[in-house]
């Protein structure tokens, strides 16, 4: 075993370098705020750092020496927007080494989410002995954990915001929770100390927080606002309220478990210890708790009173003070007629009375009305705060869908997150983003009209466990080249992504600047043609990625064209494209261009009777043309 | 002279070393159609080619496509027959007819035991495939299941854009699927008639199906899937008994929507400006003598629009008789159509709201004042006459069925007081995909006459199921007492205006719109200092109805009688957000001693 040891120390010695990590206490910080960027390394080491922005911007350089514990570190506060990237090297004797990782700042997080996730901590925080954990830090070890590994998930993957699902499922009941431990039904049961702490976590390490909302009346307490106010509550057609359903079987053992907290926490502590699999067990109490929405699940409201807007928003915001997150994601927002979509028949809200709520013009007033007074409170509360809608308005689908819609959108903006949910089916055939080319032209076409109006495009990404994409780049580079996030990590069904979330998401944080400014106009391809031409031994998309900021730079995707018409599952990966040559027209000929990739290093490319030259595209590069 | 070619590789058959292995697909072959029927997953046609419209496209896809795939609707999707192998027999068979019998037993639960069994009966001369579905209780309990069958298709073999039109009590509904997004009903509730029909838009090809509507409780069609679907009613088969009914497809082509559809004709319609066109199609084969009348109002029914009438001596397969019908402004606006239908000496009507623009908004708006009047079904196994007679027990024994907020109503506090030992049997309302369900149904009048009182609190009859609106009614016919509450859910907001229910109560209902808000929270006459707010209100009293509560001019609690039994109806409801210096009933100390009162006063009979 003696000479083992020493082989190992032998082998571990040689092969031990001088290494160097930095580390930017946060993601996302807002203009004028400092990020204090962490150095660790072997104590006494020199180091250099450098701060670069743009392509390759010297923004700061610091130097400096490691502690005793081998620590440094520096701090830093922006000068500008988007995305920044620490280049650190230490030298210690003749040893040298390199490191580098990026942050960003902005006015907003979502000018920076790259992506975007749910943190799921849920569970309960208990002590050994089965009671309540008090006020406070996570006490439940596993908890505690579960905090810690969301933050570093999405840390890794580079996610400026993440969504807290459960709480807020129903705005209309209170936030605030009956007691700190509280089962919301399905799997929302959590913790206030958790939920709380992780948050508070996020916060730290720049990474904002939303809550997710559904604009209608759910569970115990949604189903006594509806009791309260059943002049809120959307009818249909054949007098009843309108609902995703009502079970009242459970209804019982919540109420029980409310009013006797925190006792009957510890009895429940106490069934699972003798029943370890529960779902195991016929009428086993705890399904109950686990089981559908006590009461209504998903009653939808009426929102012709601007009232109930008001109501909504107030509920919020004594959320916020609760929690402490940042802003609110709504899934379906104060909408007349009800959340369903205006343009489906089958969408046939009543009041109590059988009078119909209108469509058009005049539902789309009324929705405005509400989005802003309800905006309005929020933002009085809190100038940041934070909103996003589950909002697909540019879609033109012949009816003239965006001009019905358009006072809405003017009342949302700016600033505020849009999700289209639709995309999210673009992998089955009959979907109308499933080709390429259409996905292209919508996705840019809806993004080109959101930034117009100051706010963000993002698509949600459905499909369920084991669905896969194999080339996720290709579905990345396209719908950021087009101006689109997705919002696809951290639901448990949609971690297909999270193989090239590092990669990829790190690149795209960096250079957001040249994938998300609002200020990027879109040249049509009729116009790209006339300032650029592509040419490449194998096909490149890029006629539909030629962006302008003014005078001050053009970006130009290019992306290996991806071998399927269609955005299909287990496609295979097109081949890098070799021996690309860009020729400059239109007045660009004389430019600086510049080549970022996330395949590959920055590269200042030569310019040649007004052409560059590109040896080989991996996947995705950009080229920032600067006149 | 047209023949139906039968083959079937079938035996097991060893010649000279060669083995045939035992084949399990009939294909049928006239001159309309080629279709399989494959007996090893779940006695379904999984390949269907219609020959008029092209040889080449078989309707039937390949993952999951099928016609007549069985199930239940206690089960979930699939449940436990589609795929699987039937036993199957043949019944008949010759060059003109094939009657194939094919059945299997369900084995899990909710009713081991019972068996499906259909027989499909395909005819040379006929593009139709009958089926005759047949539950059979091999058990010794009665039991109550609701079949639901699958037919998943492309229209003419493509996928195109899938439409449905169904009759429900909204009218006639389309729904289609076009680029990802499906616009109308998946779920087409309340029917109005036994037919559904759905096709490809581009080619019109697919297929109409004929159910029988007494037996119809909705359709559904998850046009993404380009499905046609029914769910039956949940009907009462006793221990070894069977219940039997007969639906049918029939391809069509060149369909564009349907307003009317039997076993004989189908009715089209296409509009040129103000004129409307109805075209009469045979539905399978010639059909003879045929009487169309159209006849159009204002949707408000304020004044006729336009009529008329035609009759034809015979139209044959494939062929359509057309009639038109000018309605001036049904470009601008929708209007009522009434189809009266006589075809080989039966007849049939389909009433509608017709939109010229029938997708979108227009559909939106006009909805909202029309309703179809439904006809009542006919279930005969149900309604059989039976000398029911209480059963005698000691002490309260109550079949408490309860809905939303039900403990506020403090019944069962009131009714303890009358009895601390009294029994409650629980059935618990909710409301899901399918509509209303209550946990446990009753399922016959047997089941209730061992109790003193049955309770719909905030239970309507749309909960119980048409057979326990029938147990309930033959309950309180044979003297049992019934306690009503109002709410969301109950009497005109339950379907009870089309029920049995409607001759128990001792006043009329008001279908779908009986909450009435009160200006405030108003005094409940005869109960001290207790008011109410949200009430449901009565159409129209019957000669022997007592009102015992107002609030106001409004009754709230009224007692009657029916046959032997008695029956006592709260109308308030114990909603709203009364001010700080008001007490609703459901805070106030004097209110269970009254509501203990009135039922001790009024149930007494029963209530020993």
């Amino acid at each position: 075993m003696r000479v083992l040891s020493i082989l190992l120390f032998v082998l571990s010695s040689s092969s031990q370098a001088l290494e160097v990590r930095v580390w930017p206490e946060k993601l996302w910080v807002k203009p004028g705020e400092a990020v204090v960027l962490r150095v660790t390394s072997e104590p006494g080491a020199v180091i250099d750092c450098r701060v670069v922005h743009q392509v390759d911007t010297v923004a700061a350089s610091f130097e400096g020496m490691t502690d005793g514990e081998g620590q440094a570190s520096f701090s830093f506060t922006p000068p500008a927007d988007w995305g920044y990237e620490a280049v650190v090297t230490a030298v210690l004797g003749e040893a040298r080494a390199t490191a580098s990782e990026v942050f960003s700042c902005a006015a907003s997080p979502f000018m920076v989410a790259v992506d975007y996730s749910v943190p799921e901590v849920y569970g309960h925080d208990v002590l050994p002995d089965g009671s309540p954990a008090p006020e406070g830090e996570v006490q439940n070890p596993q908890l505690a954990a579960r905090i810690d590994q969301q933050v570093a998930r999405f840390r890794h993957q580079y996610l400026t915001v993440g969504e807290l699902m459960g709480p807020a499922f129903c705005s209309f009941s209170s936030i605030v929770p009956p007691v700190p431990n509280y089962y919301k039904a399905a799997h929302y049961n959590y913790s206030v100390n958790a939920i709380r702490q992780l948050i508070r976590e996020l916060h730290d390490n720049g990474i904002a927080t939303l809550i997710y909302v559904n604009a209608c009346a759910s569970g115990i307490a949604g189903t006594e606002f509806a009791r309260q106010h059943p002049e809120y509550l959307a009818y249909s057609a054949d007098g009843t309220p309108f609902v995703g359903g009502l079970s009242l079987a459970p209804v019982e053992i919540h109420q029980w478990y409310i009013e006797n907290y925190p006792d009957s926490m510890k009895q429940v502590q106490g069934w699972y210890k003798e029943n370890p699999r529960p779902e195991a067990v016929t009428n086993y109490k705890p399904k109950s708790l686990h089981g559908g929405y006590p009461g209504f699940i998903n009653a939808w409201l009426d929102f012709r009173d601007p009232k109930l807007s008001e109501i909504g928003a107030e509920k919020i915001i004594e959320g916020q003070e609760y929690y402490g997150y940042m802003g609110v994601r709504y899934d379906g927002e104060y909408r007349v007629p009800s959340i369903g979509d205006p343009l489906a028949p089958s969408r046939d809200f009543r009041d109590y009375r059988g009078v119909k709520q209108p469509v058009g013009h005049e539902a789309e007033e009324m929705t405005a009305r509400n989005l802003n007074l309800a905006f309005g409170k929020m933002r009085e509360h809190d100038p940041d705060f934070l909103i996003g809608l589950n909002y697909a308005d540019f879609r033109n689908d012949g009816r003239g869908a965006g001009s019905v819609k358009a006072p809405v959108t003017g009342s949302v903006s700016p600033g505020v997150w849009i999700l289209d949910e639709v995309a999210k089916g673009a992998l089955n055939p009959s979907h109308p983003d499933h080709h390429w080319e259409d996905f292209i032209r919508n996705m840019s076409e809806q993004n080109d009209r959101t930034r117009q109006v100051g706010n963000y495009l993002f698509a949600g990404w459905g499909g369920g466990p084991g669905q896969k994409v194999v080339d996720t780049r290709q579905v990345k580079a396209v719908s950021w080249a087009c101006g689109l996030r997705w919002i696809c990590g951290g639901y448990s069904k949609a971690q297909w992504f999270a193989d090239v979330k590092h990669e990829y998401n790190r690149f795209a944080l960096r250079y957001s600047q040249y994938l998300f400014d609002n200020r990027l106009r879109r040249l049509s391809p009729e116009e790209a043609a006339a300032v650029i031409t592509v040419e490449s031994g194998s096909p490149l998309l890029w006629e539909h990625f030629v962006q302008r900021l003014g005078d001050e730079y053009m970006v130009v995707h290019l992306i290996n064209a991806p071998l399927e018409k269609g955005l299909t599952a287990d496609a295979q990966p097109p081949l890098p494209a070799e021996g690309v040559r860009i020729t400059l027209t239109g007045g660009m000929g004389g430019s600086s261009v510049k080549l970022v990739s996330p395949e590959l290093p920055v590269q200042a490319l030569e310019i040649a009777e007004g052409a560059v030259s590109v040896p080989r595209i991996e996947n995705w590069g950009m080229l920032i043309v600067t006149p | 002279m047209k023949y139906l070619v039968l083959l079937l590789l079938a035996g097991s058959v060893v010649a000279g070393g060669l083995k045939v292995e035992q084949q399990t697909e009939f294909i049928v072959e006239n001159d309309y159609y080629r279709l399989v029927i494959d007996t090893a997953r779940g006695g379904s046609i999984r390949s269907f080619i219609y020959k008029p419209f092209d040889i080449s496209k078989d309707w039937i896809y390949a993952k999951g496509g099928g016609l007549l795939q069985d199930m239940i609707w206690q089960q979930r999707h699939p449940g436990e027959l589609q795929d699987h192998p039937y036993e199957y027999r043949i019944v008949e068979q010759s060059a003109r007819h094939l009657r194939i019998e094919l059945w299997r037993a369900f084995r899990q639960l909710p009713y081991p035991g019972l068996v499906m069994r259909k027989e499909i009966d395909l005819r040379a001369d006929s593009p139709a495939i009958r089926v005759r579905m047949t539950l059979e209780n091999t058990s010794e309990e009665d039991v109550f299941p609701g079949a639901w069958v699958q037919n998943r298709f492309f229209g003419g073999g493509n996928r195109g854009v899938p439409v449905s039109f169904r009759p429900s009590y909204l009218g006639i509904r389309m729904s289609y699927f076009e680029g990802g997004r499906g616009i109308g009903d998946e779920f087409v509730r309340r029917p109005a008639a036994g037919w559904a029909a759905t096709f490809d838009r581009e080619s019109g090809a697919g297929f109409l199906g004929l159910v029988d509507y007494n037996y119809l409780q909705q359709h559904y069609s998850c046009l993404p899937a380009y499905t046609m679907e029914f769910f039956f009613d949940r009907v009462l088969v006793r221990a070894s008994q069977s219940w039997t009914t007969a639906y049918m497809l029939v391809p069509v082509t060149d369909m564009s929507n349907c307003y009317y559809a039997d076993e004989r004709v189908y009715v089209t319609a296409s509009q040129a400006g103000d004129q409307l066109t109805f075209a009469v199609h045979p539905t399978s084969g010639t059909v003879a003598a045929t009487m169309l009348s159209v006849s159009a109002v204002t949707s408000d029914r304020s004044a006729e629009l336009g009529r008329v009438s035609a009759t034809f001596d015979a139209i044959g397969a494939g062929k359509a008789a057309t009639i038109s019908l000018t309605v001036p402004g049904i470009e601008k606006q929708p209007v009522i159509l009434k189809l009266a239908v006589v075809a080989e000496g039966v007849s049939g009507e389909q009433e509608f709201m017709y939109y010229t623009d029938s997708g979108g908004y227009h559909l939106q708006e006009s909805a909202v004042t029309y309703r179809a009047e439904l006809p009542r079904k006919v279930k005969p196994e149900l309604m059989e006459d039976r000398n029911l007679r209480l059963e005698a027990k000691s002490g309260l024994q109550v079949f408490y069925a309860y809905g939303l907020w039900h403990d506020m109503n403090r019944v069962k506090e009131a009714l303890t007081a009358l009895d601390p030992a009294v029994v409650f049997d629980e059935s618990i309302f909710q409301t899901g995909t399918l509509g209303h369900e209550l946990t446990r149904q009753p399922l016959l009048a047997e089941e209730l006459l061992g109790y003193d009182l049955v309770v719909l609190n905030n239970v309507g009859a749309e909960a119980l199921g048409e057979a326990g609106e029938i147990a309930v009614e033959q309950y309180v016919r044979a003297g049992g007492s019934l306690l009503v509450c109002g709410g969301l859910y109950s009497l005109g907001k339950s379907r009870w205006h089309e029920s049995v229910l409607a001759e128990v109560l001792p006043f009329s209902t008001l279908p779908f719109w009986d909450i009435h808000r009160l200006p405030a929270f108003t005094a409940i006459s005869g109960v001290d200092g207790v008011a109410v707010q949200w009430i449901q209100q009565p159409k129209e009293l019957r000669g022997d109805a007592a009102v015992l509560l107002r609030a106001g001019e409004h009754p709230l609690l009224i007692t009657g009688g029916h046959g032997r039994g008695k029956v006592v109806v709260w109308l308030g409801t114990p909603m709203g957000s009364p001010p700080p210096n008001v007490v609703p009933y459901w805070e106030s100390p004097s209110w269970v001693p009254t509501l203990s009162k009135i039922l001790s006063q009024n149930l007494q009979e029963v209530i020993r």
